[in-house]
This record gives structure tokens, sequence and C-alpha cells, in this order.
């Protein structure tokens, strides 16, 4: 595994994690106060989390510049992502026009929980598809 | 109907025949990673023509030397 492949599954992890927190809180608490908060504690744990991973994977591997290959990986895992978030988007839209009669159902659809638990999601997929290109290669 | 076009390569068969040089070392000389090397080596990336000039650079060899293109049917 190279070491642009370690630094990624290391971004990978806490992304699934995340999504997985903001998706499970959904039926919970969903003031706003608690999400700003579960975002900021989050992110402050994210940032840290990833300067460890840094450290230890530049100490078991040799760090290496990004090439072309990792360039073109980044941009198809982006594709990906975006094409997922637009797929996620227009679902969302069709079902807040459909499911406007179902109280319940709209709630569900404009909570900022979820907003924030997709934007995890895509990020997620972002770098799972970079972590696929990376084992399977990549062509232009 | 189209042949689809496959390009194939000669790295490995050249890095051999200049002293057993290293995928780290040729990589490092045309400035890309170990595992760039490795995947044109083993066909599953095709490198801009910058990245193959610079290899074809590398050797010392004119760039059809190193890369060919064979067409497959279907």
């Amino acid at each position: 595994m190279s070491y642009r492949e370690k630094l990624t599954l290391g971004q990978f992890l806490p992304l699934v994690i995340g999504c997985a927190y903001f998706l499970r809180s959904l039926h919970g608490n969903r003031s706003m106060l608690s999400l700003f908060g579960s975002i900021v504690v989050l992110v402050v744990l994210q940032i840290a989390y990833l300067i460890v991973v840094s450290i230890v994977v530049a100490a078991v591997s040799k760090p290496e510049k990004r090439d072309e290959r990792d360039r073109l990986i980044e941009y198809k895992a982006y594709k990906v992502s975006y094409l997922a978030l637009m797929v996620l988007a227009s679902f969302w839209l069709w079902m807040l026009a459909v499911a406007q009669p179902f109280s319940h159902t709209t709630e569900l659809f404009t909570s900022p929980w979820l907003i924030v638990a997709v934007w995890f999601g895509v990020e997620a997929l972002r770098t799972g598809t970079q972590l696929v290109f990376y084992r399977v290669g990549v062509s232009a | 109907m189209k042949a689809k076009m496959r390009i194939a390569n000669q790295v490995r068969r050249l890095r051999f025949e200049h002293g057993e040089m290293t995928q780290q070392a040729l990589a490092e000389m045309v400035g890309a990673t170990r595992q760039t090397v490795l995947a044109i080596e083993a066909g599953k990336y095709a490198p801009s023509l910058e990245l193959a000039f610079r290899i074809a650079d590398a050797f010392g060899v004119g760039l059809e030397e190193v890369f060919r293109r064979e067409y497959v049917d279907g």
C-alpha cells in the first residue's frame, strides 16, 4: 500500500464514522445548537486524528509527492462523488415535492442533520472511490 | 468495427537492461511515484505524453522503443 493510499484510508474512516453519527442522530436530538456543537467537536477531532495519521503514515512509509496518476484518481473520485450528490439532491427535491402532504416525512427530509450526514457521506464516497481506483487502476 | 487500441510497453525490460534499475529509481528520475511506474509496467495505467517522454529520456531511447500501440479486435 502506497503512502497516498494509506493517507486516503486514514481520511476515509472518520468520514464514515461522521456520516453514521449524523444519520443515527436524525431520530434523536435535533436542535440547531446540538448540531452546531456536534459539527465543531467532530471537525476538531478529525483535524487531530488526521494530524496523528499523517505523522504515523510518514513514519511507516516514505512520503511521496502527488504525481499525475494521483491527480487523475482524485479527479475521477470527485466526478463520482459529484454525480452521487446530484442524484441525491434530485431525489431529495423529488421527495420534498411528493412527501409534502406527510408532515413527518417532510420533517425528516428538511432536517439539517440529514444535510450534514449527506455531506459526510459524499466525502466518504469520494475517498472510498479513490481507494478503489488505487487498487484496480485507472485510465484517462 | 473499430479495433480497440492498447498501449504496450517495454519498461520492465528496459529497466533490467539498464543495470537492473529499480522502480523507485526510475520513478525518481521521471518525477513520478513508484506506484505509477508499477501501474505502467502492469499495463494498468497509460501515462501522459510528458511522462512517456520522460521515461524514454531516462532510458536514452525513442518513445516508440518504450511504448507501442497494439490493436485488439472488439
